[in-house]
């Protein structure tokens, strides 16, 4: 498997385990007004949800593949904080009515 | 969660602020145009196309080319030849000496030739400092200007390294007490309240964004200070303190005493064959050579390559170049592997992130736009918390102007570079004429605006016309279209045509959003109403 094809594999199961630990992020729910918290708010779960997004870099930096590992890194960084972005957007976007 | 006392935390947000507020502005410039920066090879082969071949690896027949040039200046200009690719894969071959120029530094005088690298056509020559060499060389032009400003803000050196260097100390500053004072870093990593009054939406868009963006904050920050500093007062202060101010013998201690000296003529080894060895010692090609003493019998040849597959730390191959036989394998500091040189060495891929081509350098890129972002929401956020004190409403307009003035500068530069092909005037002072009068005008329509939201949006606009107009500039400006690149095997300019299209789509996307109803009712109570929002 090519460093690229290592890191987009990898990304996306970060990527997957992002989504779903925004999704179901108790303070983002408090925040959006969110009547009751997703099961999956719990902190066992939080923390399996943890170690989905950063096991597939740990695997990366055991298997000694810096390339890949440095470009996962680097995307979970910045997809978490697009993750964060066009979920509030969304949120927004459905709560409030054009002005 | 971190736990600091009050008075503690509020030292540190004071710090974190006024590190930031005052120089933000410019480490802003420094960001921005670093994220454009990591695509250099691939603006420069956009703007100036050439071969099909347009990679960084040394063509075939390096050797041939060397000799034939070698006769053509004068043997002066032996003492060193450098090789290495240029904008759209031109093969660039630098006779030069080292010489004390004008201002008293030592510099590279010489003759540097741009050749077609499968033909060896002679395109170009010019003679003269390095410094005055690069300036004239056109199809690096749109690159090099962006690479500059990044690099030492367009000011002489060494103050322009010197200020770029205080820059990345800012930044880390900045990343280390966001760190400290922010209580909830982990629990508000996806909270993000856009509803909600302007200033705690802005709270979170900076605290959201610099919060993923930390860990690489740093890192580019203390590597970029790193470049900055090593040159301009990281060798001469070691020179000082442990050679009694020699710096000569700092880089013998460094890199190696020369060989001794033999200053007999002697015909070079073959060049091909000494690239094809290190290639295959390490399974990749060379992209620079390194000739000292060209033509003598004490002759070596240095051998660069680009990171090996999975190695984060490059070396370099050394060669006799009177017999062409291997020497010995260098790290990228000092003689020998040590865990110093293997630190220096990891600072490259850690900031250029070129280690494994595109997908490396879109995460790079990917991670210095949030860099940007945070330091503009930042520099709003501040503003906005005293935005009834007169003095930080002209601060607030100054930060619209800088934040989004500086990219339609930047986005007009290059303009210049392609409408003016045949102007006497150097690339980059044909840009620099484009960056200051869009700087002017950006100017002047800041001053003139009432609403910093309305400044915004205009601004904006502005820069997505100035990027989605680059593309038909650069065909306009004599370069080929989408159906010549691709027949001639240069899908990369087409590539990029539609990357600067689709980012110019976005920017004008943005430009025209309409807030939403509960945006825009937290804005009208507020000063905001004044003052526009980011």
């Amino acid at each position: 498997m090519s460093p690229g094809t290592q890191a987009i594999v990898a990304i996306a199961f970060s990527l997957a385990g992002l989504v779903l630990l925004a999704l179901h992020d108790p303070k983002r729910l408090r925040s959006i007004g969110a009547q009751r918290t997703s099961p999956l708010s719990s902190s066992s779960v939080r923390r399996a949800l943890a170690v989905l997004v950063v096991a597939p870099g740990l695997v990366l930096a055991v298997l000694g593949a810096w390339h890949p590992f440095l470009i996962w890194l680097g995307a979970v960084c910045v997809l978490g904080w697009l993750v964060s972005l066009v979920l509030a957007t969304l949120t927004t976007a459905e709560r409030s009515p054009r002005s | 969660m971190i736990w600091l006392s009050r008075d503690t935390t509020k030292t540190l947000l004071a710090v974190h602020g006024w590190s930031g507020i005052l120089l933000g502005l410019l480490l802003y410039a420094v960001i921005c145009t670093g994220v454009a920066a990591v695509f250099a090879t691939e603006i420069n082969n956009w703007a100036s196309p050439l071969t099909r071949d347009a990679t960084i690896s040394l063509p075939a027949g390096v050797d041939r080319a060397v000799r034939d040039l070698a006769g053509q200046v004068d043997p002066q200009y032996h003492e060193e030849v450098a090789t290495w690719r240029g904008a759209g894969g031109r093969l660039i071959v630098f006779f030069h000496r080292h010489m004390q120029d004008p201002e008293g530094r030592l510099n590279e005088y010489g003759v540097q030739f741009e050749l077609h690298p499968e033909t060896h056509e002679v395109l170009a020559r010019r003679e003269g400092w390095y410094d005055d060499i690069a300036a004239q060389s056109r199809p690096e032009g749109v690159a090099a200007f962006l690479v500059d400003l990044h690099v030492r803000l367009h000011i002489p050196e060494p103050w322009g390294l010197l200020v770029t260097g205080i820059l990345g100390m800012a930044m880390m500053i900045a990343a280390l007490t966001g760190l400290f004072a922010h209580r909830h870093l982990l629990k508000e990593m996806f909270t993000l309240r856009l509803a909600r009054e302007a200033l705690l939406r802005r709270r979170d868009l900076h605290v959201v964004a610099g919060t993923w963006n930390l860990p690489f904050a740093f890192i580019l920050a203390f590597t970029g200070s790193f470049f900055s500093f090593a040159t301009t007062l990281g060798l001469p202060l070691v020179a000082k303190a442990t050679f009694g101010g020699n710096e000569e013998a700092l880089i013998e201690t460094l890199y190696g005493a020369p060989r001794e000296e033999k200053a007999e003529p002697a015909p070079l080894a073959d060049l091909d064959a000494m690239i094809a060895d290190a290639a295959a010692r390490s399974g990749i090609t060379s992209h620079f050579i390194g000739i000292e003493r060209y033509g003598r019998a004490d002759a070596t040849v240095w051998v660069y390559q680009p990171l090996p597959e999975n190695e984060l730390v490059y070396t370099s191959h050394l060669y006799d170049g009177t017999t062409g036989e291997y020497l010995t394998e260098r790290p990228p500091l000092g003689q020998h592997p040590s865990l110093g040189a293997s630190l220096v060495g990891l600072m490259y891929p850690l900031h250029f992130g070129n280690f494994a081509g595109i997908a490396s350098k879109a995460a790079w890129v990917g991670l210095g736009f949030a860099g940007a972002y945070v330091t503009l929401t930042g520099l709003l956020l501040w503003t906005q918390r005293r935005i009834d004190q007169r003095a930080w409403q002209r601060m607030a307009r100054l930060v619209h102007y800088v934040g989004y003035g500086l990219p339609l500068a930047l986005a007009c530069a290059p303009h210049a570079h392609f409408l003016f092909q045949d102007s006497t005037l150097s690339s980059g002072t044909l840009q620099g004429f484009a960056f200051i009068g869009a700087a002017a005008v950006a100017a002047i329509v800041s001053l003139a605006c009432d609403e910093l939201r309305r400044l915004r949006r205009i601004l904006l606009t502005a820069t997505a016309v100035a990027v989605l107009a680059l593309p038909f500039t650069r065909f306009a400006g004599g370069g080929p279209g989408w159906f010549e690149a691709w027949s001639s095997g240069l899908p990369g300019v087409a590539g990029v045509d539609i990357t600067l299209l689709l980012v110019g789509a976005s920017t004008l996307w943005l430009a025209r959003r309409r807030v939403t109803a509960t945006h825009a009712a937290s804005l009208r109570p507020s000063l905001e109403a004044r003052t526009g929002s980011a």
